[in-house]
């Protein structure tokens, strides 16, 4: 049993691929701006595999709500260029 | 839920003698990504250590998405659930024996979430609640794919006596496991 299970917290990770957001250059910029959210609490990217990496709160958000916030950001650095 | 993927491991120096083509293209790729050379060869070799050497036991080659969609929506159901169940009966075994050492619900996990972060066959979350645990695949290779993923977790978790609750789409799988 882990300590989460023993203490009833609730925790989630999720692993996206920035490889569907269609913009190579943008896992730089989503790791910033993903680590200014609250309810995110680490994020990691792996610039080789192309994933990044989100320990968040469930309570305050789900992995669609993250999911559809790095399109956004993605979208806005598309935009920018 | 296993060890955070998030958490920093603690980092050590060491020098080796490389090949200088191979140092060029790794300070291209890494300024091309507004990273250090350093990220990115640490990243480099966790991704072989983590599962490229162990990928390679059980035979793993690379496919492009495109074809592998094709593939899958061009094959018999009834044989593509077949080959999902003799895989899902072997192949994590395999992988987390080499890996880890021993099979259990954790290592299991792990090897699921090895797939989404160094072979992009889906996106993974995972919520640890404290009487369940739920795992979602989020994918873009259409239905067979899922219908492929449910029956390959179904058999991968029949080998240590768990029977996931299970819900599909064409784009997704959630599997649901209680720790009751």
């Amino acid at each position: 049993m882990t300590a989460a299970q023993t203490t009833g917290k609730v925790t989630a990770e999720a692993i996206f691929s920035l490889f569907n957001l269609g913009c190579p250059s943008c896992s730089k910029m989503i790791e910033v701006r993903l680590k200014a959210v609250h309810g995110i609490t680490a994020v990691n990217v792996n610039y080789v595999s192309d994933t990044v990496i989100v320990d968040y709160d469930p309570n305050r958000l789900t992995s669609d709500d993250i999911r559809a916030f790095m399109k956004k950001v993605s979208h806005e650095e598309l935009g920018a260029k | 839920m296993p060890e955070s993927r998030t958490k920093t491991s603690k980092t050590v120096p060491k020098s080796f003698r490389i090949d200088e083509s191979a140092l060029r293209a790794v300070e291209a790729e890494a300024a091309s990504l507004s990273v250090s050379p350093n990220t990115l060869v640490n990243q480099i070799l966790k991704q072989f250590a983590e599962f490229d050497r162990f990928a390679r036991k059980i035979n793993t080659v690379k496919i492009s998405s495109a074809p592998f969609r094709g593939l899958l929506s061009a094959a018999d159901v009834s044989q593509l659930i077949e080959v999902a169940k003799s895989a899902g009966s072997s192949i994590p075994q395999a992988f987390v024996t080499a890996k880890q050492g021993k099979v259990n619900f954790d290592a299991l996990i792990g090897h699921i979430r090895s797939l989404a972060t160094y072979a992009q066959l889906f996106e993974f979350s995972e919520t640890l609640e404290s009487h369940s645990h739920t795992v979602t695949l989020i994918h873009d290779f259409g239905l067979n794919w899922s219908i492929f993923l449910v029956h390959y977790i179904i058999a991968m978790l029949a080998q240590i006596g768990l029977t996931p609750k299970l819900e599909m789409s064409d784009r997704s799988v959630i599997f649901t496991i209680s720790t009751r």
